[in-house]
């Protein structure tokens, strides 16, 4: 007997706030948490991106992002009665590339925890979580992907409950490499828009509990894991398909259980590389998607990698409870090949299912189909 | 749901590549990573270029997956987006991060290289395999500290009865510092006999035998 899945409460940790309500809040205001920031190497060009200057300290031996972590995973299950020690409770982490500052250390210590099964270890054993941590890293769709792995493990029942905390850090190692490849912009990024230019990096951590029993966890709120799936477009693997098919393999699999005119809007991967928002743009074009409300979120946040899914189905979420899509911030003007309906300005209106995508290097593409219970 | 069955396995270490239990190439100890890979890429008598554009892992994922995939002769009753890819491993990338970061270190000359940082993700050698063979189909890439046959057993179960998959390759690939070991499990449904079920037990007494 397969067991529905629920998102039953949230964390978000970014610049724009250390809990959801004020990251939401951030939102409706159209801020942005990216600004001109120390390029951290010489640099021909201006860098903007979003960078914690301030964290909460849980523990004075755990790195920044460990202590990120456990802040983000702590205020989760905080206001919820499952407790770390569960022992039908599992951690699924996401993350592109922990504790990679610890490399350019000049004496790397075993306590920079560089490695991502060290990093996740110290992390369950600080929580006191029962069992071994599951990591997935796959690119930028690791959050939306480890809440499809986490959703399956309880929908088949090998446990009753899930964190997925998903974070990275805004490091020089990856700051450059997406420098190297010349997909920085020049300002803030603009999703979407014709004169889009290229990404912004972030940091952040988004946290998500999900279960099969809302009541028993003394939920907030109840959003079920409806649909899901996963493709690679066996194309490339730094850049995406030109026709958007992978991503719409994905996305046919997570609607199988609905009806595609149930979905409310779309919260796209918006990158804001002129290749990426081209190619989800025909995909959702294909997928008879182009007139459903759309928007990414890179502008107000800048690309978190590994936090990236996690967040912005947190930022979906509370558009779903509170039935308001948020606004695309960045865009302007329609410039990509496949017509898409990008919300231009925040838009009120009975909302009960989303549709959250994500693409990413190596070709990988993942779908969630997300539905208020 | 009926049996899954374990049609092909291959592991490759630094001593030798066997599948199915059949020394498929042997190493000279005396011989790099690097040359260990490139003689077995030749060994295998196919033409792709792009070979030696990757970096080592993917090297050994791709030729892992050349002997697993028979040619691609495997994939013949199922479509591109019914073939899944679970992959894992210790380090990710570290391998080339490394390599990568030391890129970094010279301030005097700050050139980074594009191609070298693409590969800096634990799940590029994923990529690669998916562009050789086709692989549309489900993804995913899970780092643990061990070789996780129980975590590795129960997702691939999962995406079977989902019906997200028809055929899976599944396994461990990580090459790291001069050293490298794969192993791969082709995975399908149908008729199997003991020690071709997909189960835990298997795959570790498998494992044990890639171990040197």
């Amino acid at each position: 007997m397969h067991k529905p899945v629920y998102i039953v409460n949230d964390h978000i940790l970014s610049v724009m706030g250390t809990s959801t309500d004020s990251n939401w809040n951030s939102v409706l205001k159209e801020e942005s948490g990216i600004a001109l920031i120390d390029p951290l190497f010489p640099s021909d060009q201006a860098i903007y991106g979003s960078q914690l200057k301030a964290y909460p300290v849980v523990n004075k031996k755990a790195t920044k992002l460990e202590n990120m972590f456990l802040y983000s995973i702590q205020e989760t299950l905080r206001q919820t009665s499952i407790k770390s020690s569960n022992d039908r409770l599992m951690l699924f982490v996401s993350t592109t590339k922990g504790n990679i500052d610890g490399l350019g250390n000049k004496k790397q210590q075993p306590s920079d925890r560089v490695e991502l099964h060290a990093m996740t270890h110290f992390i369950q054993q600080e929580l006191g979580l029962v069992h071994t941590p599951m990591i997935v890293s796959n690119a930028c769709i690791s959050g939306v992907l480890a809440i499809q792995t986490a959703a399956l493990y309880i929908k088949h029942g090998l446990i009753d409950h899930a964190i997925v905390a998903g974070g990275d850090l805004f490091s020089k190692f990856t700051l450059s490499g997406f420098y190297a490849f010349k997909a920085l912009s020049a300002g803030i990024c603009k999703p979407f828009d014709k004169s889009r230019d290229g990404i912004n990096l972030g940091e952040a951590i988004g946290t998500v509990l999900l279960t099969s029993d809302p009541a028993a966890a003394k939920a907030l709120y109840a959003v079920e894991v409806k649909g899901y799936g996963s493709s690679n477009d066996a194309n490339h693997i730094s850049g995406p398909s030109r026709d958007g098919s992978g991503l719409a393999l994905a996305v046919r699999k997570a609607v199988r259980h609905i009806r595609t005119e149930d979905i409310g809007f779309i919260n796209a991967h918006g990158t804001a590389t002129l290749y990426n928002d081209n190619m989800e743009s025909l995909a959702f074009q294909q997928l008879g998607l182009g007139n459903v409300p759309l928007n990414s979120l890179k502008a107000y946040y800048g690309h978190t990698l590994g936090a990236a899914g996690v967040l912005e189905v947190i930022i979906s979420i509370r558009s779903l409870l509170n039935n308001t899509i948020v606004k695309s911030l960045g865009y302007e003007e329609a410039g990509t090949e496949g017509t898409v309906n990008v919300a231009r300005t925040f838009i009120k209106k009975e909302i009960h299912t989303v549709l959250k995508t994500a693409s990413g290097f190596g070709g990988c593409n993942s779908a969630l189909i997300l539905r208020k219970a | 749901m009926s049996e899954l069955n374990i049609r092909n396995w291959v592991y490759i270490n630094d001593q030798e590549a066997v599948m199915n239990d059949e020394q498929q190439f042997s190493f000279k100890k005396e011989d790099t990573a690097d040359q260990k890979l490139e003689q077995l890429y030749r060994s295998l008598g196919v033409a792709y270029p792009k070979f030696f554009k990757m970096d080592a892992q993917s090297k050994l994922g791709w030729a892992s997956a050349e002997y697993l995939c028979e040619g691609g002769k495997v994939f013949a009753t199922n479509a591109p987006e019914e073939r899944a890819l679970v992959l894992s491993n210790q380090k990710s990338s570290l391998d080339t991060d490394e390599q990568y970061q030391q890129s970094l270190n010279n301030q005097e000359e700050f050139l980074p290289s594009p191609s070298v940082f693409v590969y800096t993700l634990a799940n590029i050698v994923a990529g690669e395999i998916c562009i050789r063979h086709g692989i549309k189909g489900e993804n995913n890439f899970l780092i643990s500290e061990r070789f996780d046959a129980e975590a590795l057993v129960n997702y691939t179960r999962i995406l079977f009865e989902e019906e997200l998959c028809k055929q899976c390759l599944l396994g461990w690939v990580e090459a790291y510092r001069g050293r490298f070991k794969s192993i791969l499990w082709l995975v399908e449904k149908g008729e199997s006999t003991d020690d071709r079920l997909f189960t835990v037990k298997n795959l570790n007494q498998l494992y044990q035998k890639s171990e040197l």
